[in-house]
Parts: structure tokens; C-alpha cells; sequence
């Protein structure tokens, strides 16, 4: 029975050119989004390659590296046409300022692409987050609207169910037919798309880190597409008109993907309010600076009460440690201590600022986020813009770079420098720095798939439970339909 | 007898309830919106306030800029952001030059860090109107029309009513003007109610001096886009006999001008026009620089080579006349170093500048492109804004140049030592960056062809309806 029905639905849908249309649709928009997404990515990532060339010729040895400033370079994403995320306000590269000296690298965040792809930026990106949570998504509205509510309309669901016809199996039939030419219709896509790319020659996937990704981006995709279309099954048993079905199932995807997440963006912000990074960058600086002159008034204490220093000349002084007087050396000891005091001192401080604001930060995200998370819209944005290294695990990751380059930096060069301070003149030494030793740096690691998909597991439950739910709903209000 | 069938029409759409959710959805959702872009509005302006002031605080005089912050220019945030965020998270809204001692010319780095502490707004897209006017008034458009006239067909009340002595051209021009003013009403008032409640609440639009034609301009863009997908629903409706077939066409016709075409469009021009990266035009810079120093380092140790060594003795003749001649060749250098950085400069800024005329252009095709990017710049958070600053922080960075960086003197004394000063009077008061707003007259002018153009699809739309309409076969 089951058979007959499934394909029954099956050829309706075909035989009213709805699968047509759901085919062409995907067989051109799909491939059309990734060439576009790709050739921009092969564009980024020419002029990466280019960069992180020049910068290895002009940074070879600890010296470069002090006296340039080094940089570590964010590699563009490589499955970008998965979803753009947040990748056009990510940095390009963590990097420091030339001149690393004693006091510690100051790594700041370079973002070098803002200026480029403005209209990209305003108007949105073509890529496979876009079309399944919109093109899609409508296609599964024009699918459904009519499969219950039309069949009460037109008085055929009665004649079914006149016969001797399980409802269950009829239902079940229904969405498995809707679903299979759907999910047909996408893999068509998807493949037309995957083939576009290799043989223009832009194919990402040769790298075998990006196969996986892509594979469980499809999956979740399907069962996205498996939750809509339930939830489309739903609207449509619930209501007796296709139009009033249709009107419905608009306004819940206008409100589900587009109102809600920006909803609990908001939410979020009016509940755990935030300061902005420029305040916070700021405020770190000042702290720097206030340190940095506190240290210094200490050391001029320090010179002026040390009994046999405080009287020198500088000249003196000078004289007196190549003598290796040892009133000098432990009174650069002294200094050397207090310097590691106020070093730890500024340190501690900023790491507080920052942790402070990065734990706010991450608070009011992970609320936005949770709250985003009751529309499946959110959960399929959610995973397919971790699995293609644009999302908020690729950010945390290039903070945690920017921390990590810092600390590097720091015992390489930084902490290999000692600076002797004597009334107004300083003094670095470089006696334990090789400045021919090779250069310091981070080479760009993704983001493991195991940590994005720990980041998005819930997601993938959620559509898993929406897709449940919404079926459940659909065969209980069938079940329950009055034919009469 | 227009007059009747318009009032027929009122009456059929109050009845049908279609207008009453409308009102309702506009009421809740444009006042909300606003209030929202209104709060983050403030919080944004609270942050540029609080970095600015932190900034002057550490940075009075000449010494500070050089050994102490750098120096720094801030855009403000736009008090118009809640018609349209546009590229405000993305766009530069900050341009720094580095404290100590930089080599001049010192280029000021043009940065944003709006897009880290709104990673989620950027990523979910913000709750403005041109959100709500984009999707919610657009979608309304299609329900109020899709069966206004293959409803009426399929339902057997159109041949009814041209079976009466009515002039067609007379009853789709009262179905057009009811249902238009079903839509455009609600939209209004709720929109009224919004800017009547920012007023009340202290309005921020006085720091654009009230910028009341903007506003204006910006709603009557709104309507004329509400307009076109209105007269798209009334033609496609013309077209079809049933309701379901107009219905399922208008979303697809949607689905390709909201969401496929601007986006491939902007792709398209970026592939059949392409302008080098950010990042690519820096590591040019980059790499003129390295090999103009090397030249110039090679010329430098070429003259020192040929005056007798000095020695130690930096007072000597010999020292002064290589120190003299090296301030001249070092000169010469930083010329030629600068005139090729304007030169590139000035080759990608025109390059950027037709790319992004070319891409207008193409996206132009669909009114929704017609109707983003105008509000975008009638909010000043679109690329004149950024031009505008741009060109401001470049005049900066002359001033900066020109009274601090410039004076540095770095002297290499023969091969013997190198010594850096700088000569600017340190304790002088720093420059100050000063923002100017962009002009409004200008941004009219660039938004001018795109509301000709809304009005045109208007048109078009429209009297493709009203042929249609009036060729209707109604046997």
C-alpha cells in the first residue's frame, strides 16, 4: 500500500512540474553560487599565498622579525561557498609592530579586506547557507502548501480515505515522495555544482581535510530540507485552504528565518549589554602606558636611593659596569626584579581586561545564539558556517592565535632583552638573543572538524527534533482530520 | 463610477481582515525595529564617544602621537542607521598611524573593530527598516495582489462585474489605488508613529542637522519599492486565471530579485570587472617601498663610498658634506616614494570607482538593488560615507605628515652610526582629525537614477497589468 501511494505522490509531483521546476532551480543556482563563492576565494587566496611568501623572504631570522614586526596570516576559507559567515570581518592576520622591545609585542588584529566587495557586503553572498535556508526553503513551501489543504480542498483526500487507505501510511507516503524528489533535486544541485568546479579547475576539494566537512554539510542540509518540508505538511493539515496554508508557512519562515535570529541578536545585547573592542583596546593601552611610567618612576626611585649608584654620573655608571662593580651589578638586579614585577603586573592586568571582556562577549553570544537556535533556519546557518571555517569557531580560534602569537613573541624576543634603566638614558641588552636564530611564527591551523561539529552537535539534534516533532504534529492532525 | 468600485474594493479588503493584519504587523514591526537600531544606535555612539575621549585624554601634544598613541581619526556612528545599517560593521569607521616613530610618509590604516562586537548582528542581519521594507512589505505586496484579479477569475466575480456596463481601465485603476493605499497606509502611519517616538525620546538625527530630506526621500523610496512589487503582484495576477499558479510565481519572481540576482549580480561585476584586493594593493605598497630603500640605500653607500672616511669625527667636512648630500638623496627617494603610492593610489580608488558604478549598474535590474544601495547612502552607511572619510583621513594624514612625521631625520653618519631624531616641536597641540558629514545635496544626486528607476519598473509594471487586464478574454 505504502508503495503505491509513495509513488502516486511521486508522479503527481512530477507530472505538475513542480520536481521540474525544484530541479532547474537547483541545477542553476547551486553551481552558479559556488563558482561565484569559489573564483572569489581562488582571487584571496593567489594574493595569500603571495603575502605569506613575501613576508617569509622579508622575515627569516629572529632579527627580521624584531626590528619588521611579525604577523601570523588567516588563510581564506577554503569551503566559503558552504556559507560566507563572518569571514569578511575576520582578521586577515594577527600582527605586531616593528621594534619588539623588552616590554613585551603588543599583537593587534588586521583586518585588510573591509574596503573590498562593498555591494557583496550589502546585498548578501550566493552561497549554500543562502540558497537551501531561502531558495530552498520557498521551494518546500510551493511543495507543500497544497499536498493536504489542496487534496481537502479539491474533495480527493476524501475519495482516498473512502477507500480502504491506512492514514498513516498515506501521510507517510506523502512526505516521503516530497522528500525524495526534493532531496533529489538537491543532490542534482549539489553534484552539478561540484562538477562545475573541477573542471573549471576550482575544485577546493583536493585538499582531503575539506571532503568531510562538505559531506556532513549536505547531510544536515537534507535534514533541514526534511524539517521544513514536515513542518510544511504540518501547516497544510492544520488548515483547510492552500492559500491560507501558503500565507501561513510564509509568515512562519519570514518570522523563523529572519525575524527571530535578529530578534535574539537584540535580546541578547539589551540583556548582557557590552562594552566595544575600540573601548576595551583603549583602555588596555592606557593601562600599558600607566604601568610603563609607573616603572619608571620606581626605577628613578630605586637610582636615587642606592647608596653608591644614586651619586654616579652616567658616565660613571657606564664606566663602572664594564668594570663589573658589584654595587652596579646588584643594583641591575634589583632593577631586573622590579622590571619582572611590573611586566607580570601589566600582563596580569591586561589578560583581566580581556578575559573580562571576552567571557561578556561570550555570554551575550551564547545567549543570541540559544535563542536563535528555536528557529531550524538558525541550526542549518549554524553548522554549515562552522563546517566551512567562516563562523564563530574560526574567530575564537584567531583570538586564541592573536594570545598565542603574543606569548611566542614574547619568549623568543621580548624576554630575551634586558633593558637597564640609569637616570634618563636606557639600555637594551641583546646578550641573550639570536637574532640569526630562525623566525618566530604560528602556521595556520582549521579549525578540527571534531571542535566544529562539538560546537554544533546541538544544532544537528535540534533540526533532527524539529523534523520529529513537525512529522508528529502532520500525522496527528491527519489522523484527526474530519473528512465529512 | 470609479468612485464605487474603489469603495467596493476598501470595503472588500477592511472585510477580508487584509488590511487589519497589515496594520498590525507594520505597527508592531517598524516601531520595534527602529527602537532597536535606535538603542544600538546609542550603545555604538556611547563606545565612539567613550574611544574618542579616551583617545584625546592620552593625546595632547606632538610627543604623544609620536611616542605614545599614534595617531588616531574616528567616524562617528550614523544616526540614520536605523533606516539602514548598510556597511557601518564593515566599512573603515577608524584610521590609525603608529606610535614610535614610524619611516615616513606614515599611511593611516583604516580599520573597523564594530564587526568583532557585533559578530552575531552581522551575522543574523539587523532589524532595520530597510529589512522589514525588503522582506515583511514585499511579501505583504504579493499577499494583498496575487488574487486580486486571477482570485477574481477563478472565482467567477470578474465576469460578473464586466458583464456590467464598467470601463476596465476603470476598475484595475480602483483596484490598484484601494489596495495600494491597504499597503502603503499602515506603512506610513506606523512609520509616523516611529519617528514620533524618536522625537520623544531626544532625537540623535540633530547631529546630521536633522537631515529631514534624507528621511524623506528615504520613505518616498520605500513606498515607490512597496509600489513595484504591488503592480509586479497586480501584473502577474493579470496574467494568470487561477490564484495558486499567480501566487507560486510572485514567490519565485521574489526569490530571484531578493535574493538571487543582486547577490549574483555583485559577484559578476567583481569577475567581469575586478579590482585588486585591499590586501594585494598593501603588499604592492609593501614591496615599492622595499625596492625604492634599496635603491636608495645602494646610492646612499655608493656617495659614502666616494668621500674619504671619517672616521668617528662627525664634525669632520667630509661627515658634513656626506650628511648633506644624504638629506638630499633621502629626499629625492621619499618623493619618488610617494608620487608611486599616489600614483597606485589614484589608479585603484578610479579602478574602485567605475567597478562599483559598473556593479550598481548591473544590479540595477532589480528594483530591490534600486532600493538597498540608495538608502544604504541616504543613511551615510554606504560608500559615499566611507569616500567621505576616507578623503578625510587622507587630508589628516598630509597635516600629520606634513607637521610630525616628515621631520623625522634619520641619519646613518657615514658607515660609522645611525641617529633618529625628530624635529617637530614636541610639546605643540597634536593634530586633530576633524569628521565631516557627506554633504546631502551629493548623496540626493547619487540616489537620483535609482528612484527614477523604481518609478520606471512602477510603470512598466503597471501598465503591463493594465494591457493585460484590459485584453482579458472573459468568456
Amino acid at each position: 500500500m505504502f508503495k503505491v501511494l509513495y509513488k502516486k505522490e511521486l508522479l503527481e509531483n512530477i507530472q505538475n512540474s513542480r520536481f521540474l521546476l525544484a530541479l532547474v532551480l537547483c541545477v542553476v543556482v547551486i553551481p552558479l553560487g559556488f563558482y561565484v563563492s569559489q573564483k572569489d576565494y581562488s582571487d584571496r587566496r593567489q594574493v595569500y599565498d603571495e603575502i605569506v611568501r613575501d613576508y617569509s623572504e622579508m622575515h627569516k631570522t629572529v632579527g627580521d622579525v624584531m626590528k619588521e614586526g611579525g604577523a601570523a596570516f588567516r588563510p581564506p576559507a577554503a569551503l566559503g561557498f558552504l556559507s560566507g559567515g563572518v569571514e569578511s570581518i575576520l582578521p586577515s592576520s594577527v600582527e605586531t609592530r616593528g621594534y619588539i622591545m623588552g616590554g613585551g609585542a603588543n599583537v593587534d588584529f588586521n583586518n585588510a579586506r573591509k574596503v573590498d566587495n562593498s555591494f557583496t557586503a550589502l546585498f548578501g553572498r550566493l552561497d549554500l547557507a543562502f540558497i537551501v535556508s531561502t531558495v530552498l526553503a520557498v521551494l518546500v513551501m510551493i511543495f507543500t502548501f497544497n499536498a493536504v489543504a489542496g487534496e481537502k480542498e479539491r474533495r480527493t483526500l476524501a475519495q482516498v480515505m473512502a477507500n480502504p487507505v491506512s492514514r498513516p501510511v498515506a501521510i507517510t507516503a506523502k512526505m516521503a515522495a516530497g522528500t525524495t524528489l526534493l532531496g533529489a533535486a538537491f543532490l542534482a544541485g549539489m553534484l552539478a555544482g561540484i562538477l562545475l568546479l573541477v573542471v573549471l579547475g576550482l575544485s577546493p576539494f583536493g585538499r582531503p581535510e575539506t571532503i568531510a566537512p562538505l559531506a556532513v554539510g549536505v547531510g544536515v542540509s537534507l535534514l533541514f530540507l526534511l524539517a521544513f518540508y514536515n513542518f510544511g505538511l504540518l501547516v497544510s493539515s492544520l488548515t483547510r485552504g492552500s492559500i491560507t496554508a501558503m500565507v501561513a508557512l510564509l509568515s512562519f519562515w519570514v518570522a523563523t528565518a529572519m525575524i527571530l535570529p535578529k530578534g535574539s541578536v537584540v535580546a541578547a545585547k539589551i540583556l548582557l549589554p557590552a562594552k566595544s573592542q575600540q573601548v576595551v583596546d583603549l583602555e588596555k593601552s592606557q593601562v600599558r602606558y600607566q604601568i610603563s611610567n609607573e616603572l619608571g618612576a620606581a626605577i628613578v626611585h630605586l637610582t636615587e636611593t642606592t647608596p653608591g649608584i644614586k651619586d654616579m654620573s652616567t658616565d660613571e655608571y657606564f664606566k663602572a659596569r664594564r668594570a663589573k662593580s658589584p654595587a652596579v651589578e646588584a643594583f641591575e638586579k634589583t632593577q631586573g626584579e622590579i622590571q619582572d614585577a611590573f611586566k607580570a603586573k601589566s600582563h596580569a592586568a591586561l589578560d583581566r581586561i580581556d578575559a573580562e571582556f571576552d567571557q561578556r562577549k561570550a555570554r551575550e553570544a551564547a545567549l543570541a545564539r540559544n535563542l536563535a537556535r528555536i528557529s531550524p533556519v538558525s541550526c542549518l546557518v549554524h553548522v554549515l558556517t562552522e563546517l566551512a571555517g567562516t563562523g564563530f569557531m574560526e574567530e575564537a580560534k584567531w583570538r586564541e592565535t592573536r594570545t598565542r602569537f603574543r606569548q611566542i613573541l614574547d619568549r623568543e624576543i621580548a624576554n630575551k632583552q634586558h633593558e637597564i634603566g640609569f637616570k634618563d638614558t636606557w639600555l637594551t641588552g641583546f646578550d641573550k638573543l639570536d637574532g640569526n636564530a630562525a623566525a618566530p611564527g604560528i602556521p595556520p591551523e582549521p579549525v578540527p572538524l571534531e571542535q566544529a561539529l562539538g560546537a554544533v552537535w546541538i544544532d544537528i539534534v535540534l533540526l533532527a527534533v524539529y523534523a520529529v516533532l513537525f512529522f508528529a504534529g502532520t500525522y496527528v492532525a491527519f489522523l484527526r482530520y474530519d473528512v465529512r | 463610477m470609479m468612485r464605487t468600485l474603489f469603495v467596493k474594493e476598501i470595503r472588500e479588503a477592511l472585510a477580508s481582515r487584509r488590511f487589519w493584519v497589515i496594520l498590525a504587523l507594520c505597527m508592531v514591526l517598524i516601531p520595534l525595529g527602529v527602537e532597536v537600531s535606535l538603542k544600538d544606535y546609542q550603545a555604538r555612539l556611547q563606545n565612539y564617544r567613550e574611544a574618542v575621549r579616551l583617545y584625546h585624554d592620552a593625546t595632547k601634544k606632538v610627543q604623544d602621537v609620536l611616542y605614545v598613541s599614534g595617531a588616531k581619526a574616528f567616524a562617528p556612528p550614523s544616526p540614520l542607521s536605523f533606516i539602514s545599517l548598510g556597511l557601518e560593521l564593515v566599512l573603515p569607521n577608524i584610521a590609525e598611524a603608529p606610535a614610535g616613530r614610524p619611516d615616513p610618509p606614515v599611511t593611516m590604516r583604516l580599520g573597523n573593530n564594530q564587526g568583532r562586537d557585533n559578530l552575531y548582528e552581522y551575522f543574523y542581519g539587523p532589524l532595520d527598516l530597510i529589512f522589514v521594507v525588503a522582506v515583511v512589505m514585499s511579501f505583504l505586496a504579493i499577499i494583498l495582489t496575487y488574487g486580486a484579479i486571477a482570485g477574481e477569475k477563478e472565482q467567477g466575480t470578474l465576469r460578473q462585474v464586466l458583464s456590467n456596463p464598467v470601463p476596465r481601465a476603470k476598475v484595475i485603476l480602483a483596484k490598484a489605488t484601494a489596495n495600494g493605499l491597504v499597503l502603503v497606509i499602515p506603512f506610513l502611519l506606523a512609520l509616523t508613529l516611529s519617528l514620533t517616538i524618536l522625537e520623544a525620546q531626544g532625537s540623535p538625527l540633530s547631529a546630521l542637522g536633522g537631515a529631514w530630506t534624507s528621511i524623506g526621500l528615504a520613505v518616498f523610496i520605500c513606498v515607490l519599492f512597496i509600489g513595484v512589487f504591488f503592480n509586479l503582484g497586480l501584473l502577474v495576477s493579470a496574467l494568470t486565471k487561477q490564484a495558486v499558479p499567480a501566487l507560486v510565481a510572485l514567490l519565485l519572481a521574489w526569490v530571484f530579485l531578493y535574493g538571487v540576482y543582486p547577490r549574483l549580480s555583485s559577484a559578476a561585476a567583481q569577475i567581469l570587472y575586478p579590482v585588486k584586493s585591499e590586501a594585494r594593493v598593501a603588499l604592492e605598497k609593501a614591496q615599492i617601498r622595499r625596492s625604492i630603500d634599496k635603491e636608495r640605500d645602494g646610492e646612499i653607500d655608493l656617495m659614502i663610498r666616494s668621500l674619504p672616511d671619517p672616521g668617528k669625527n662627525w664634525q669632520s667636512l667630509a661627515a658634513k658634506e656626506g650628511m648633506k648630500r644624504e638629506d638630499e638623496i633621502r629626499k629625492r627617494y621619499q618623493a619618488k616614494l610617494e608620487e608611486s603610492w599616489r600614483t597606485l593610489e589614484r589608479d585603484i580608488e578610479e579602478r574602485r570607482k567605475s567597478s562599483n558604478a559598473f556593479t550598481a549598474n548591473i544590479a540595477r535590474i532589480s528594483p530591490v538593488s534600486c532600493f538597498i544601495r540608495p538608502l544604504a547612502e541616504l543613511s551615510r552607511t554606504g560608500w559615499l560615507e566611507y569616500e567621505k572619510f576616507n578623503s578625510g583621513v587622507r587630508q589628516y594624514e598630509e597635516v600629520l605628515n606634513r607637521e610630525i612625521f616628515n621631520k623625522q631625520d634619520i641619519r646613518h653618519y657615514g658607515l660609522t652610526g645611525i641617529g633618529i631624531s625628530n624635529s617637530a616641536d614636541p610639546d605643540a597641540p597634536a593634530p586633530v582629525f576633524s569628521y565631516v558629514p557627506t554633504p546631502e545635496e551629493s548623496i540626493v544626486r547619487n540616489v537620483l537614477p535609482d528612484v527614477v528607476l523604481l518609478l520606471l519598473f512602477n510603470l512598466v509594471f503597471f501598465a503591463g497589468a493594465f494591457v493585460a487586464f484590459l485584453r482579458y478574454d472573459a468568456r
